[in-house]
């Protein structure tokens, strides 16, 4: 069931690195009839694979923090990253399980102030657009996009399934229905689940070897031919982007795929134009796909 | 609990830690490395197994079973992990070893055994709240996109991030991972 008002959970990348993903959000929810509320004074989700390898602790404490400003709203939460889906959603699914957990970490919590409940729940925006309805996202739109399109799921959208329950985590749908209601064809690569390379404190830690997954799933593409790569993660898509300039500095390799965000994908299927949503300040130019639209 | 032996026995000549496979189940997660019957299933289909064959998730998982500490928390390998929980996804036997090696993990930090990148990051959410916290160019281009230029989380409110920092320095993180010892 989509709600009429949700908890806008920004993180870190998307306002501090790729804020055109926040503006094309904001819009497209907007237009949608769908409020996002701000979370005023969030932090940080913490990152999964990062604090999380650090210590448990502290990534169920800023995350219940987080969690309880949106439990303080009234609102479930809506996130446009699967590093902060994953965490938001599995630190509330930790914390409503596991009672002794719950009390350590309200004991901490009340030194601030907070108080977790687990009155709410937390969503990936992909999934709220599957739940307004694909017909209904039909009619929004004014701008069919004839594009090939590849679609990078992401890691921690799906698994672990047991618990998410979105969609088959080995061969998912979401995604690609999501791209050909906007009149896209999604193509299929082999590598079309693999992991872009940059979660678990990789890519501070080993930028190369990083690069190496982001490589391989953009070489690919490059030889099947697509006009872009559609990503569901803030991250994922900074790893894509950026990634392809460190890719040339360190291969070598021009591989030019522009890499797009779905929240702006879809700004441009209903209308936005391609600045609107910061597509123009992206590491790699997105001309040729905005040129195929006509948009250029 | 004295670990049961296995195969894996003859390929290592370091000693074990009872304690260690006691301490990895004792971390929050679903780590469950006794069950394990060595079926490679999670390496078979680990991404970063393709690209550092030294990282092989099965292996790890053995090594967590038989107690052997330095082999996990004293080697860099763990931080291969991209933490894309496929292994977690695929195990017949309910392992979960992306939660083994997160565990693992968690163990060489409290040992002071974290990597200086990672100390680096840490002390950015430290500092301000976000891993990757805002600049002045990022400014401008919010600006132009009509949002605010500081986005309203922890950068635009003091108070929050205060409260960030006390709870940072109530869960130990400042003092194990923070630049200052101050924590």
């Amino acid at each position: 069931m989509v709600k009429e008002e949700y908890a806008f959970y920004l993180g870190c990348i998307t306002p501090n690195r790729y804020p055109g993903i926040e503006a094309a959000t904001r819009k497209v929810f907007e237009r949608l009839g769908i409020k996002l509320r701000d979370m005023e004074g969030a932090s940080c989700c913490p990152a999964p694979g990062v604090v999380g390898s650090f210590d448990a602790l502290t990534w169920l404490l800023l995350g219940a923090r987080n969690l309880s400003i949106a439990e303080g709203m009234g609102l479930d939460i809506l996130t446009v990253c699967n590093g902060c889906f994953d965490t938001l959603f599995e630190v509330n699914r930790v914390l409503r399980e596991d009672v002794g957990i719950r009390e350590k970490v309200n004991e901490i919590l009340a030194s601030v102030g907070r108080k977790y409940s687990g009155t709410i729940g937390v969503h990936h925006f992909t999934e709220v657009l599957r739940d307004y309805g694909l017909e209904g996202l039909k009619q929004r739109i004014k701008r069919t996009l004839d594009l090939r399109v590849a679609v990078h799921y992401g890691c921690h959208l799906l698994r672990p399934s047991e618990h998410k329950g979105i969609d088959d985590p080995l061969a998912p749908r979401l995604v690609d229905e999501l791209v050909e209601v906007l009149g896209c064809k999604s193509v299929d690569y082999p590598s079309k689940l693999m992991c872009c390379g940059a979660g678990g404190g990789v890519r501070s830690a080993f930028l190369k070897y990083s690069l190496e997954f982001t490589r391989r799933k953009l070489k690919e593409l490059k030889e099947i031919g697509v006009d872009c790569i559609v990503d569901v993660c803030s991250f994922c898509h900074l790893q894509f982007d950026r990634g392809q300039k460190e890719i040339e500095n360190l291969f070598g390799e021009i591989l030019g795929i522009p890499v797009v965000h779905y929240s702006q994908l879809l700004g441009l299927a209903m209308g936005m134009s391609p600045s609107e949503s910061g597509m123009d300040a992206h590491a790699v130019s997105c001309e040729s796909l905005l040129r195929k639209l006509g948009l250029q | 609990m004295k670990p049961k032996r296995g195969l894996l026995d003859l390929f290592s000549m370091q000693g074990e830690d009872p304690e260690f496979l006691r301490d990895l189940k004792g971390e929050v997660g679903e780590q469950e490395p006794d069950l394990c019957f060595q079926c490679m299933k999670c390496t078979s289909g680990c991404d970063a197994f393709k690209f550092q064959p030294g990282y092989k998730p099965h292996q790890l998982v053995g090594f967590a079973r038989l107690g052997l500490k330095e082999r996990m928390v004293g080697s860099e390998v763990i931080w291969n992990c991209t933490t894309c929980s496929y292994c977690k996804e695929v195990c017949p036997q309910r392992v979960a070893p992306v939660d083994v090696v997160k565990a693992a993990r968690r163990l060489a930090v409290r040992e002071g055994r974290a990597m200086e990148d990672h100390r680096k990051i840490a002390g950015y959410l430290i500092k301000t709240g976000h891993l990757v916290p805002i600049n002045d160019a990022v400014r401008e281009l919010r600006r132009k996109l009509g949002l605010p230029g500081d986005p309203p989380t922890t950068h635009s409110f003091p108070r929050a991030l205060e409260e960030v920092g006390e709870l940072v320095k109530r869960s130990g993180f400042k003092k194990l991972l923070g630049e200052g010892k101050d924590g």
